[in-house]
């Protein structure tokens, strides 16, 4: 206790004293850091401003004085085209001037040259003239691309710097236009690093040698960073003399951010990974960067020196305050000591100290205070201690005596099982034992006080048959069971004993509780496991010790097939197999033995005598003493086993390299097919595609490259085939594709070219780049063969057939199909380019109204005039079209086209008449057909009624939702609907009325049958009768002879249309003999 | 308790918990505050669709610096006003309500001319800053804002010399009609005279061009009675389209004339089908297909927001944003003119490169690139210039060359 207050007095003191001092210190050492450090970083961003200044003013002079020479008449007179030239020695004359000139405006080396790069003039080395850099092998010098931007800009520009050889140093220089009479003549270059620079780059500034300058290009490639230092160790000659490989600096160095384009000032790092203080700035002119900078150690050195200095005088400070502050501790502490020690005496008992202290302070006074204090204690506490010690002797027997009755009764109480509870005459609880509290869940302290009748109110509340028990004489008959609730809610089960006690005028009741609920717990266990052991789906069996079973489970019986009243007592031995090897059992006897638990595979007999294999566990349930009491024995179906058949299954069909069918199941697989083909009448395509050369990637590459090439092209072509369709692997690099639904040999042609190009990709295998090229086969069924031997061998001879052919093409077995097959393709792309070339023309066909027998209106008909083949009608190409999609912009085309004819004649004075074009289903469906339609109509200043849409039924009947909202915006245009071919597509009536068409066309087939045959012209009078019925006007297409015609007059056909009115003709010539008919 | 300890923790406790208060109700003053931004774009007229993608590449600007943890510790907002119509005179009322109610920091957007006319007043009045995004034309006016497209210097002279030296000196000038193709008729009749070619013909057409529109057939007309060797067309927007078309459809003499485009935007560029402008060529500072690691990332990201790929309006309108919010970090402030401050002479890591503002002119020193519009519409760059090239604003320098070279 004593050194405490000596401590904490001195490091009051101390603190005190040392506080103010250490934060003066540090205030004053941190205020001075930091002017310094801006201090130092605004002297370099000052420099760093100056020299940036500077610099743009050396290159904006450069520029100036190169500007200025470009407008001698020395230069231009170079630049003259060689007709115009002076003379040889007058022209030599120049050249010598000029030559001085440049070298006196302080320029390393130039270059004067023609705006297409021919070298007229080099400065360092005349042997360059005539050289031309825009084409020659200096052509990706950054001195030919920056004279070239010039040439192109017209606007001067600076190159990177690059080693030149002439100068030997680095050279950037400005090329600029060199214009006459405002024109582009030539270019100049000269160079700008020179001994000006580096004096620029060398001046300290009022830095003095700390500091330090660093000028820095980017090269973008290689990348690496050129730079030139001012005053560093090892000076050359050649400025920019330091290459950086860019990769290895940090992109936040002050470098690194003026290179980005950014000026700043601050703490940064040198390429060296030196800390400096630095400034730099970016000259966008050249792209170069500037940076100046200070090592930090050199800058920062006041800073430390500072530092060092305040420690030192921090530390005499220290010193002296320490030993002033223990003089003055001590003079307090002495006294107190001595008076602490005599008190401690006195609080000891030794009452007859008395403290010496000769002061007069307010340590002296309490020091007399305490002589007194000591004098009083001693004469009081004789007379105490006398009394006291005789009455504590008593007190003390009788307690214990007490205490050791309560105890022994109350350990009695509380560990017996049964809850014990008294109450008195009122119900009141006045005691609860250990077992209460746990049945109940609630404290003695809890429940005392409680009435009986709230703790079981089942047995003492009103009108339960104890509700007047504690005014009852005797204790009625025990061992009744209640429900009772437990503090937490629950109710349970509890068993009820009374007995009554007298003591004195009081009469205490006992009841003792047993609970219930555990047992009757423990019985719906038990009765749950049965249940989990007889419904299992594992089958089970529980056998004694002596292997003499107990109890089965439902799934044994229904697995072995034996009765469970069979096995009762019967031995577990009986259903073991002969089968099993004896080892199985020694081991199962012995694992059981020691580990009470085995499982392992074993052959059951089955109750029909079957063998069974069986995953067999067994385990021995123990009793406390370790002893086996059961043993549970379960089994499980063995299956397993099936699914790794079914692998092996799966191995046997498929090629393992690439998980196609392999030749096995391709024979199966096809058969199928050609039996599916055969019964559904389709055709049938079987591919034999064998890689080209792939033998010698193999030898070339290794196995391996060939394997992954392999895997490649079946990931390939099943891409490319449809899912229903074969694709097998033969082995080697042979693949078969079967196409198991063909619609056309067209069609297989298709697939067989995609395949085609799809597997001449290059292959990319462990970064390796291979070419593979494919020699496809084709056979088709029916026509090829209808068996599969038969096929695949025919495919096999067409793939041989594209080896010979040169690899890399496909075959088909049958010759004709070869020529089918490149025909169509031709075909496709000779309709791409008619559309370029408008070799498509229009035909026209006038229609006649029935009744006046005048003309009405033309049909436009669609041509092609084909190079080769000549004029071609619409049904050799129109499906082609279709199936390649160009139908949309060819129809665009014929109504455009028709309408600007329409419009023509119409400005030509054939007014009354009107157009009709067909309409292929592409266009009908096309949802911007109706704004097409609109724009072209008022293009060509026509109304919608000038034109007629022709469309086939069949298209219409398709989607009749969308064919109706199509055809009524059409109608709101005001454009006439026709359904043409009426009769060949199967209409429904109900749709028919509900489209706003406004006529029929009679196909050309049942008018060709009038006169011929009655059943059709019925059919033909029935078209007639059934529109006007509907109130829409008839068209009869293909009037060929006079019968037709009268017919169809009598039956008030609206318009007729045939050859026997006129054949479709060219524009011009359909034109002359409109004039000629009436109209 | 000590005696001692329980008269430490009397008025300790109290301390620290006054400590705590006042440090948290300092915070609440002192809580994040978003910067705000304004764009005025027009949802209406025939560059409803242009303007839209480049308020997308405005918002991209700033959804990336909010990624990357704000401006000066704050968020960015960008508060977007629509003036429908750019010509009915709402856009001066627009920006007014930006500038004054909503107190943006700077302006960004009003691409059409009309526009800025109208905000013009707005802004000088209020010193405000505004970045704009238009390419150069030597317009009156335009030199009063920081213009993130290339100086006229940088496109044109390129696009007439790469047609002369490619093709001929027989052209054709296509500008639109508003005051920015007056101003490029101006600078183009000049460098063409200067160079020694001849301007066989000129024609002003519509921002709205329509397929009908009377002078599609006359300007065919026209090149088809007089063929000139090339056509430099500056139009911009769907009447790009209109031409391109009309042009494809034309006779083959009209065409097969290169036309050399120096701002077909990629809307009108995706609307095209390839064979109508494959062959055409393109005088671009920007193209998605530059090799550079950063473009490679601005393309990625501009194709997560599922538009047409980045072309050079659409690179200048996300640029502006940067640049700003480039300058205000270097000048730790965001009022305009601790901003206006520090712009010149800002560089940025741009996807079409490092570019750097004048540290005098109101352009960049950028590099230019030629292209040719290939098979699928893809660019092919023939030409990028060596180093970027120094903006200039109108052919002043080119006429005191003339002048210096005729003495």
């Amino acid at each position: 206790m004593q050194p405490r207050l000596l401590y904490r007095l001195l490091a009051g003191l101390l603190l005190a004293a040392l506080l103010p001092l250490l934060l003066l210190q540090q205030q004053l050492t941190h205020h001075y850091s930091e002017e310094l450090r801006s201090r130092i970083t605004s002297n370099l961003a000052q420099l760093a401003d100056q020299k940036q200044i500077r610099l743009e003013r050396y290159l904006q002079q450069q520029l100036e004085s190169a500007q200025m020479l470009a407008t001698l008449p020395q230069i231009q007179a170079l630049l003259a085209p060689p007709a115009t030239a002076a003379q040889p020695d007058r022209a030599a004359a120049q050249f010598d001037e000029l030559h001085s000139l440049l070298v006196r405006a302080g320029f390393q080396d130039a270059f004067l040259l023609t705006p297409d790069g021919r070298i007229v003039m080099a400065l360092r080395l005349a042997g360059d003239n005539g050289l031309n850099l825009f084409h020659g092998p200096y052509k990706n010098t950054p001195l030919a691309l920056t004279a070239q931007q010039t040439q192109l800009m017209l606007t001067p520009a600076i190159s990177d710097l690059e080693w030149h050889t002439p100068a030997q140093n680095r050279a950037a220089f400005i090329t600029l236009p060199v214009f006459s009479n405002a024109q582009l003549v030539g270019i100049l270059a000269v160079d700008i690093v020179g001994n000006e620079l580096r004096q620029l780059i060398d001046d300290p500034g009022q830095l003095g040698n700390h500091s330090r300058t660093l000028l820095a290009q980017r090269i973008i490639d290689p990348p690496h960073v050129i730079t030139a230092q001012s005053a560093s160790a090892e000076r050359s000659n050649i400025l920019f003399s330091d290459q950086l490989s860019q990769l290895t600096l940090n992109q936040s160095t002050a470098l690194m951010q003026a290179l980005a384009g950014q000026q700043g000032q601050g703490e940064s790092w040198d390429y060296q990974q030196i800390p400096v203080v630095a400034a730099w700035r970016y000259l966008p002119e050249a792209r170069w960067a500037l940076v100046v900078d200070m090592p930090q150690d050199v800058a920062y050195a006041p800073i430390v020196a500072l530092q060092q200095h305040a420690r030192l005088w921090l530390v005499i400070a220290a010193a002296l305050a320490s030993l002033i502050a223990l003089i003055l501790a001590r003079d307090i502490v002495r006294p107190l000591r001595a008076l602490t020690r005599a008190v401690t005496r006195i609080a000891a008992g030794d009452l007859q100290q008395r403290v010496a202290l000769e002061r007069r302070d307010e340590i002296g006074q309490l020091a007399m205070a305490a002589n007194l204090m000591s004098e009083h204690l001693a004469r009081n506490h004789q007379v105490l201690a006398a009394a006291q010690a005789e009455l504590e002797n008593k007190v003390e027997q009788r307690t214990e005596a007490l205490a050791w009755e309560k105890e022994h009764l109350d350990t009695i109480v509380n560990n017996v099982f049964t809850g014990i509870i008294s109450f008195d005459e009122h119900g009141r609880t006045t005691s609860f034992n250990r077992a209460a509290e746990r049945i109940f869940g609630l404290t003695a302290a809890q429940a005392c006080g409680q009435h009986i009748a709230s703790l079981i109110p089942a047995a003492f509340a009103p009108g339960a048959p104890y509700a007047d028990l504690p005014r009852m004489q005797t204790a009625p008959g025990e061992g009744e069971e209640f429900t009772a609730q437990r503090a937490n809610g629950q109710h349970f089960p509890l068993r009820l004993a009374l007995a009554h006690a007298q003591h004195a005028h009081q009469r205490v009741w006992i009841a003792s509780l047993q609970d219930m609920a555990l047992i009757r717990q423990a019985e719906k266990t038990l009765r749950l496991y049965a249940i989990v052991f007889q419904h299992s789906g594992e089958a089970m069996l529980i056998s004694d010790p002596s292997t003499r079973v107990l109890a089965v489970n439902d799934a044994f019986c229904q697995m072995t097939g034996y009765a469970a009243s069979a096995m009762q007592g019967a031995n577990t031995y009986s259903l073991i197999s002969a089968r099993n090897s004896p080892q199985v059992l020694r081991e199962l006897r012995s694992t059981l033995a020691s580990n009470g638990f085995w499982q392992g595979e074993m052959w059951l007999r089955l109750n029909d005598g079957r063998d069974f294999a069986s995953v067999v566990t067994l385990t021995a349930v123990r009793d406390e003493q370790g002893q086996a009491v059961y043993h549970l024995v379960s089994y499980l179906d063995n299956s397993e086993r099936k699914a790794a058949e079914e692998r092996i299954a799966y191995l046997a069909h498929h090629d393992a390299l690439t998980g196609l069918l392999n030749r096995l199941s391709l024979n199966s697989r096809l058969a199928q097919a050609l039996a599916t083909a055969q019964r559904e009448e389709h055709a049938l395509a079987v591919m034999f595609i064998d890689m080209d050369r792939f033998k010698q990637i193999n030898d070339q590459h290794g196995h391996a490259v060939g394997d992954d090439l392999l895997i490649d092209v079946a990931r390939r072509i099943t891409g490319i085939v449809r899912q229903s369709d074969i694709v097998a692997r033969l082995g080697g690099d042979e693949f078969v594709v079967a196409l198991t639904e063909v619609e056309r040999p067209e069609a297989a042609a298709r697939v067989a070219e995609k395949l085609l190009y799809a597997l001449a990709e290059p292959y990319l295998i462990n970064d390796h780049s291979l070419r593979s090229t494919p020699s496809i086969g084709v056979a088709l069924y029916p026509s090829d063969g209808t068996e599969v031997n038969e096929l695949l061998k025919q495919a096999d001879t067409a793939m041989y057939h594209a080896k010979n052919q040169g690899r890399n093409n496909v075959q088909f077995f049958a010759p004709q199909m070869n020529m089918l097959a490149v025909q169509r393709l031709r075909f496709e792309r000779q309709l791409v380019e008619a559309l370029d070339e408008q070799q498509f023309l229009l035909h026209y066909q006038p229609r006649l109204a029935g009744d006046s027998g005048h003309f009405v209106s033309v049909e436009a008909l669609l041509r092609w005039q084909h190079p080769e083949e000549g004029l071609l009608m619409p049904d050799r190409f129109i499906q082609v079209a279709e199936e390649s999609g160009l139908i949309l912009e060819l129809g665009t085309w014929v109504i455009d086209t028709a309408c600007r004819q329409l419009r023509a004649w119409r400005d030509e004075g054939l007014q009354n008449l009107g157009i009709t074009v067909n309409l292929s289903a592409r266009q009908l469906y096309s949802p911007t057909l109706p704004d097409f339609i609109q724009q072209t109509l008022e293009r060509c200043q026509l109304a919608g009624s000038d034109l007629e849409l022709d469309i086939d039924e069949g298209v219409l009947m398709r989607e009749p939702e969308t064919s109706l909202e199509r055809l009524q915006k059409l109608n709101q245009l005001g454009v006439r609907l026709s359904i043409d071919n009426f009769g060949t597509g199967a209409s429904s009536l109900h749709h028919l009325r509900q489209m706003p068409v406004a006529s029929l066309n009679i196909d050309q087939s049942l008018v060709r049958e009038i006169g011929q045959a009655d059943s059709d012209a019925a059919l033909c009078k029935a078209t007639i009768a059934l529109a006007h019925h509907l109130g829409l006007k008839v068209i009869a297409e293909g009037v060929e002879t006079e019968v037709q015609r009268n017919f169809l007059l009598e039956r008030r056909c609206d318009y007729l249309q045939g050859y026997l009115l006129g054949r479709p003709q060219s524009a011009a010539a359909i034109s002359s003999t409109l004039r000629g008919l009436p109209h | 308790m000590h005696p001692a300890a329980s008269s430490l923790y009397r008025y300790l406790l109290p301390l620290i918990l006054l400590v705590l208060g006042v440090g948290w109700l300092w915070q609440q003053n002192h809580a994040v505050k978003p910067l705000r931004i304004g764009f005025l774009y027009s949802s209406q007229g025939p560059l409803a669709a242009l303007e839209l993608s480049l308020l997308q590449a405005g918002q991209l600007a700033v959804k990336q610096i909010n990624q990357d943890g704000g401006l000066l510790g704050q968020p960015l907002v960008l508060e977007v006003l629509d003036c429908p119509s750019a010509t009915a005179g709402n856009c001066a009322r627009a920006a007014r309500q930006l500038l004054e109610h909503n107190h943006v920091l700077a302006l960004f957007g009003c691409w059409q001319a009309e526009c800025r006319q109208q905000i013009a007043p707005e802004i000088e009045r209020r010193q405000a800053l505004y970045f704009d995004i238009t390419p150069g034309t030597g317009e009156p006016g335009q030199d009063s804002y920081i213009l993130l497209g290339a100086a006229p210097n940088q496109w044109l002279i390129p696009a007439v010399r790469w047609a002369q030296s490619e093709f001929g000196s027989r052209l054709y000038l296509i500008t639109d009609d508003t005051g920015a193709g007056t101003a490029i008729l101006g600078l183009t009749t000049a460098l063409v005279q200067q160079q020694g070619s001849t301007l066989l013909g000129t024609r002003a057409l519509p921002l709205d061009l329509g397929p009908d529109n009377p002078a599609l057939q006359s300007l065919l007309d026209e090149l088809q009675t007089q063929p000139p060797q090339a056509i430099i067309n500056t139009l911009t927007g769907p009447a790009n389209q209109a031409l391109f078309t009309a042009l494809h459809a034309s006779s083959p003499g009209t065409r097969q004339i290169p036309v050399i485009s120096t701002q077909l935007d990629n809307i009108a560029l995706n609307a095209l089908a390839a064979r109508q402008i494959a062959g055409h060529y393109l005088v671009s500072s920007y193209s998605p297909t530059l090799p550079t690691a950063d473009n490679r990332r601005f393309v990625d990201a501009v194709a997560q927001l599922r538009v047409q790929p980045p072309d050079a309006a659409f690179e200048a309108s996300y640029l502006a944003i940067k640049l700003w919010a480039q300058a205000s970090q270097a000048a730790l402030q965001t009022d305009a003119q601790s901003v206006r401050q520090f712009l010149p002479g800002q560089s940025l890591n741009a996807p079409e490169g490092q570019i750097t503002l004048h540290r005098t002119r109101h352009h960049f020193w950028r590099s230019m690139h030629i292209a040719r519009i290939g098979a699928e519409k893809q660019l092919e760059l023939l030409w990028s210039s060596a180093t970027p090239v120094e903006p200039q604003p109108t052919w002043q320098a080119a006429d005191t060359h003339r002048a210096a070279g005729s003495d």
